[in-house]
């Protein structure tokens, strides 16, 4: 069956290789899908002014509310960000950025922001997971704030993170059933 | 050929598409236009806040370069109304609001408390210590008036994220000199919501 699939991949691309009119096309073919998801990322980055619009969490810290593998969806329009608010932020120099609920808010006169975050389902405030020294986060530190959530839909981004590899597999195989497609 | 990936990716988009169609007709019913009031018109959809106030200083010390206040609160609020069959959990937390020389806003979170669909609703405290401790960014914490607020934060199994505010604010003034320790039998009843006394 799989032997089977396989060769059926391979003389189609060799029939590919031969008709170079045909390879254009589905080249293009290919091209489109990965410009229409681009377009669509940067499109939501641009209403949402976030350079992240959507985040997989990945730690189960806001249990019960999120868990691992949900998706959120954030939003980080101007206004100011406020106690109680879910936000996503980056700390220097870490890559992974954090969902946490905003437990104290102190804005100044010029209107400056420091907030402190905490998990709902951790015992203590988040200064240990902040940089060393930092004791406050500031406006630019925050992706967004969340406005929704879709369940288990981030648990294939996991999988992608825990094993890389199969990142690349999963990419293989999708471009050659594009390029192999007729349909497409 | 590739009939049977073709099928498959069809089949893919289709139940993705059914799902994301559930998912958004499954949060316009949890619309209160839509929903309605459970049946019973006088029925708010927001949760009911009784009773918000400071109920006993416990002490105000500056801690270094900041000043740190703990008191114990009473809340008594109805959750009931705030949930519904698209209500995964309710996410209860009391605000001291206030004003500093440093700063025109200052929010601390006092007290929280996760509520889920099956448990209890009725949220009683009653002389409770806040979990966590007033903190000011600097020693500027005496004389100054503190406004008590229930924020709750609901979260939906599908949906948008909506936060609500008490109209029921507990209103009083910290103390104007530093008070280390809480004199018992003058604490008691609650009644009193200005509190002074030297260390």
């Amino acid at each position: 069956m799989l032997k089977e699939i396989i060769n059926k991949q391979i003389s189609e691309l060799r029939k590919l290789w031969d008709n170079k009119q045909e390879l254009l096309f589905q080249l293009l073919n290919l091209a489109m899908i990965v410009f229409s998801a681009l377009m669509i990322w940067k499109g939501l980055m641009f209403l949402t002014k976030s350079e992240s619009p959507v985040v997989v969490v990945l730690s189960g810290s806001m249990e019960p509310a999120f868990q691992r593998g949900d998706i959120l969806f954030l939003n980080n329009q101007d206004n100011p960000i406020r106690i109680g608010e879910i936000v996503v932020f980056k700390i220097k120099d870490r890559d992974i950025p954090i969902v946490h609920r905003v437990l104290k808010v102190h804005e100044n006169g010029e209107g400056e922001v420091e907030l402190l975050t905490k998990g709902d389902n951790n015992r203590i405030d988040d200064r240990s997971l902040y940089a060393p020294g930092q004791l406050w986060l500031r406006r630019e530190d925050i992706l967004g704030r969340a406005v929704g959530t879709l369940r288990y839909v981030g648990m294939v981004t996991i999988m992608l993170n825990d094993y890389p590899m199969l990142k690349y597999v999963l990419v293989g195989l999708m471009g050659l059933f594009v390029l192999t497609n007729k349909e497409g | 050929m590739h009939t049977v990936w073709v099928r498959l990716n069809a089949v893919v988009f289709f139940s993705l598409s059914v799902l994301l169609t559930l998912a958004l007709l499954a949060s316009f019913t949890a619309h209160p236009l839509i929903l309605g009031h459970n049946g019973n018109p006088d029925q708010p959809l927001q949760p009911i806040i009784n009773r918000i106030k400071m109920s006993s200083l416990r002490s105000l010390r500056p801690h270094g370069s900041v000043d740190r206040a703990l008191f114990s609160i009473d809340l008594n609020a109805d959750f009931t109304p705030a949930f519904h069959w698209n209500v995964k959990q309710v996410f209860v937390f009391v605000v001291a609001e206030f004003q500093t020389k440093q700063n025109r806003l200052n929010q601390v979170v006092l007290w929280d408390k996760i509520i889920e669909a099956d448990d209890k609703k009725i949220i009683n405290e009653k002389n409770t210590i806040i979990k966590y401790s007033l903190i000011s960014q600097s020693t500027d914490l005496r004389g100054v008036d503190v406004e008590l607020k229930v924020y709750w934060d609901t979260m939906p199994i599908t949906s948008t994220m909506t936060m609500g505010v008490g109209e029921e604010v507990g209103r009083f003034t910290l103390p104007s000199d530093y008070v280390s320790k809480a004199e018992k039998g003058k604490e008691g009843g609650g009644t009193k919501r200005k509190k002074r006394s030297s260390t």
